[in-house]
C-alpha cells in the first residue's frame, strides 16, 4: 500500500467522535493558551498532557497536536493585536502584523494569518506524510558545525532586518546574545554574566524579556503619548477592517509558498525549529518582494510569510520525533513524553509496529488543520474588535494579563520586575531607533550558536577550520558573509 | 534631550561590552584541557558589542543619522513615575499577594493613562474593571490552569 492510501485510511479512522472531540478540545485550549502572554505551545501541551493521556491512543496525540497548532495561531493573535509575541516564532509577525493592526487592519492581518497558517500547515503535513523518512535521514548529516553556521546565517539577517541603523541592529543583537548567556554555561556549568543578582543564576527566560520588550514598552509608549485620551483615529477601525479579506490569500501566495517551504526544511532540523524558519522566510520575502520598502510598516507579505513558515515548521519538527524519536523542539519533547505515556516508542519501529496509529494520527492532523481554519475565521471579527476598546480601559487589563502571564512562567514576582525593566529598555529602543527584534533573536538563537561553536571546536581540537572543511557549513558561511557585505554596502550607498 | 540619551545609551552598551569581556576572561578563554572555555563566547560577543557601540557613540556625537522625535522633561518624569509606581506595587507583591497587587496595578496604570482627563465616571469604571478582570484572570490562571498563586498576608 502506498502512502496516499495509508493516509486516506488514516483520515477515515480519525473521523470518530472521540478523535474529533479531542482535536477540537486541543485546538480550543491551544487558542486560549496561545493568546495568553508567557504561555506558548510547549506550556499548553504540558498543561493538557494529563487530560490527553487519559483519552489514550490516537485521541491523546490528536489533542496534544491540536494544542500545538492552536497555540501557534493564538500566539499570532497577541502579536498582531497587542504587539506581544506569544512565543519565539511569533516575533516576526509582530513587525508587520501589529503595524497593520495599528493602522486599522487588524481583521485583515488576522485573516491572512489564518490562510497562511493553513497553507503552511498543509505543506508541512504533506512533507510529514510523504517525505518524513527520507528527510529525517538527510537531516542527520547536519552536524554541530552546520548547525552553528545556520545559526550565524539566521543572525546575519539582522543586517536585512536592522533597518537604516545597521550598527544599532548589530549592537542590539550582541545585547541579545549576552542576555542568552546569563545563567548556567550550557557545557561547562558555571553561572555567567549574572551581574551578581541571585535570581539571575538560572538565567533569563526568553518569554519574560519578550513580553517586557514588546508588551510593556508598547503600553509605556502609548501612555506617554501626547494624545492622552488614547483614542486616535487610527486605533478605531471600521467594521470592514475587522473582517478577513479572501483576496489577500491569492495576493500573498508566493510569500506563503516560500515561507512554507523554508519552514519545512528548517523546522526539520532538531533544535533549530520554527523561530529560525520564520526569520529566514521573512528575510526571503523582504528580499524578493517588489514592495520591500513596505516591510516593517505593515506589509501583508510580512505577515503571511513567517506565519506560513511557523506552521509548516511545527509539522516538520514532528518528522524527527516520529521517525527517529528525536524531539526537534520543546513542544515536541513534551509530545514525546505523551507518546511514551500511552505506551508507544517513537522511532523507525513505530511505523512498522503501529502503522494504524501513525496514519490515524497523521489523518487527525489534516482534520485539525482544517478545523483550525473554520474556528479561527469565525473568531477573527471578535478578536479584532478588541481594537475598538478604549485604550485607557484595554491597556490596564493587558497590564494585568502580562502580570499573571509572566508570573506563571516561573512563579516569580522577580520576573515581573525583569519584564518591567525590559519595558523601559524597549521604550528607549523605540525612541532611539534601536530595532528590538535582533535582541530577541540573539537571546533565542545565541545559546544554540554557542553550543554549536564550542562542540565543533571540542571535536576539532580547537581548530576553527572545522567550519570551513565541511561543504554545507562553508556554503552557509559564505552566504552569511555575502549577506552582511551586501547590506552594509547598500546602507553606505543610501547614506551617501 | 533625546540625543543626549542616545549618546548615554550607546555609552552604556559600550560599558556593558567591556564588562562582558572582563567577565569572559575571568571564566577563561580556554579550559584547563585546552578546549574552548566558558569565556570564549562572552569575549567574542563582548568585543563585537564594544565595536558597534563605539560606532554608535561616534554617530550620536556627529549627528550621523538624526533621531526624529524629541523627548520632553515632562514625559521623562512621567515614565519614571509609571515605572517606579508599578515597580513598588510588584516589589510588595509577596506582601499583598498577586490578586491585590494586580488590582492596584490596573488602577494605577489606568489612572496614569487617563492623567489629565480623569473624572468620577472613569474612576468608578476603572475600579470595577480592575476588580472584575483580576478575578477573571485569577480564576483562569489559578483555578483552570492550576498555577500556584502568590498568597499575601490577607490569605488570598
Amino acid at each position: 500500500m502506498d502512502s496516499f492510501e495509508l493516509l486516506l485510511g488514516g483520515i477515515q479512522s480519525a473521523l470518530t467522535i472521540k478523535v474529533l472531540t479531542a482535536t477540537l478540545i486541543g485546538v480550543l485550549v491551544g487558542l486560549v493558551i496561545g493568546v495568553l502572554p508567557g504561555l506558548g505551545p510547549s506550556a499548553g501541551v504540558a498543561i493538557l498532557l494529563p487530560f490527553a493521556v487519559s483519552l489514550g491512543g490516537t485521541a491523546a496525540i490528536a489533542a496534544l497536536a491540536g494544542v500545538y497548532y492552536g497555540a501557534m495561531y493564538g500566539g499570532a493573535v497577541t502579536s498582531i493585536l497587542l504587539g506581544i509575541p506569544g512565543d519565539a516564532p511569533s516575533i516576526m509577525t509582530v513587525i508587520d502584523g501589529h503595524a497593520m493592526a495599528k493602522r486599522g487592519e487588524a481583521g485583515r492581518a488576522l485573516g491572512i494569518t489564518v490562510f497562511a497558517s493553513f497553507t503552511g500547515g498543509l505543506i508541512g503535513l504533506l512533507f510529514l506524510t510523504f517525505l518524513a523518512p527520507y528527510i529525517s535521514q538527510a537531516a542527520l548529516h547536519f552536524g554541530t558545525a552546520e548547525m552553528a553556521s545556520l545559526m550565524l546565517l539566521s543572525l546575519s539577517f539582522v543586517a536585512v532586518l536592522g533597518g537604516r541603523n545597521i550598527t544599532k541592529g548589530f549592537a542590539t543583537l550582541c545585547i541579545g546574545l549576552i542576555l542568552g548567556m546569563v545563567g548556567l554555561d550550557p557545557i561547562a556549568g558555571p553561572s555567567r554574566i549574572n551581574f551578581g543578582i541571585y535570581d539571575l543564576i538560572d538565567g533569563l527566560n526568553f518569554a519574560v524579556v519578550a513580553i517586557g520588550l514588546f508588551g510593556f514598552s508598547e503600553i509605556f509608549n502609548t501612555m506617554l503619548n501626547k494624545n492622552s485620551d488614547l483614542e486616535s483615529p487610527d486605533m478605531r477601525p471600521s467594521l470592514r477592517s475587522l473582517m478577513p479579506r479572501f483576496n489577500d490569500f491569492m495576493a500573498t501566495k508566493w510569500s506563503q509558498l516560500s515561507g512554507s517551504l523554508i519552514g519545512c526544511l528548517v523546522g526539520i532540523l532538531p533544535g533549530v525549529g520554527a523561530t529560525t524558519a520564520t526569520i529566514m522566510s521573512y528575510a526571503a520575502a523582504k528580499k524578493f518582494s517588489k514592495n520591500s520598502d513596505e516591510f516593517g510598516k505593515g506589509s501583508i507579505d510580512g505577515v503571511a510569510s513567517p506565519e506560513a513558515a511557523n506552521n509548516s515548521a511545527s509539522y516538520s519538527s514532528m518528522i524527527p520525533l516520529f521517525t527517529l524519536g528525536i524531539p526537534g523542539s520543546a513542544t515536541t519533547a513534551v509530545m514525546l513524553g505523551g507518546l511514551l505515556m500511552i505506551g508507544l516508542q517513537p522511532g523507525p519501529m513505530l511505523f512498522i509496529n503501529n502503522p494504524d496509529f501513525v496514519w490515524t494520527v497523521f489523518g487527525s492532523f489534516y482534520i485539525g488543520n482544517l478545523m483550525l481554519v473554520f474556528i479561527t475565521i469565525l473568531a477573527v471579527p471578535a478578536l479584532a474588535s478588541m481594537m475598538l476598546v478604549k485604550m485607557r480601559i484595554l491597556y490596564p487589563i493587558i497590564f494585568a494579563i502580562i502580570i499573571y502571564g509572566v508570573y506563571s512562567i516561573n512563579l516569580s514576582p522577580f520576573d515581573i520586575g525583569v519584564a518591567l525593566f525590559f519595558g523601559l529598555v524597549g521604550y528607549l529602543f523605540m525612541k532611539l531607533d534601536y530595532p528590538m527584534v535582533p535582541l530577541i533573536l540573539g537571546m533565542v538563537l545565541g545559546p544554540m550558536l554557542e553550543r554549536g561553536i564550542r562542540r565543533t571546536l571540542i571535536a576539532s581540537d580547537g581548530s576553527f577550520m572545522a567550519f570551513f572543511d565541511r561543504p554545507i557549513s562553508l556554503v552557509l558561511l559564505l552566504i552569511t558573509a555575502a549577506m552582511i557585505i551586501i547590506q552594509v554596502y547598500k546602507t553606505y550607498r543610501k547614506v551617501q | 534631550m533625546l540625543k543626549k540619551i542616545d549618546f548615554g545609551f550607546a555609552l552604556l552598551t559600550l560599558i556593558l561590552g567591556i564588562y562582558v569581556v572582563v567577565e569572559g576572561f575571568s571564566y577563561g578563554f580556554t579550559a584547563a584541557d585546552g578546549q574552548p572555555g566558558s569565556g570564549l563566547f562572552p569575549i567574542i560577543v563582548g568585543l563585537a558589542l564594544i565595536f558597534f557601540s563605539a560606532i554608535n557613540v561616534l554617530r550620536s556625537r556627529i549627528d550621523y543619522l538624526s533621531i526624529k522625535e524629541e523627548f520632553s522633561l515632562l514625559v521623562t518624569k512621567r515614565t519614571l513615575v509609571i515605572l517606579l509606581g508599578n515597580g513598588l506595587i510588584i516589589s510588595l507583591m509577596s506582601f499583598f499577594g498577586i490578586l491585590l497587587s494586580t488590582i492596584f496595578s490596573i488602577l494605577f496604570t489606568g489612572l496614569m493613562i487617563a492623567w489629565g482627563a480623569i473624572d468620577r465616571r472613569f474612576v468608578i469604571q476603572i475600579t470595577v474593571i480592575s476588580v472584575l478582570s483580576t478575578l477573571a484572570l485569577h480564576a483562569l490562571f489559578i483555578k483552570v490552569l492550576r498555577i500556584q498563586p502568590l498568597i499575601g498576608i490577607f490569605g488570598f
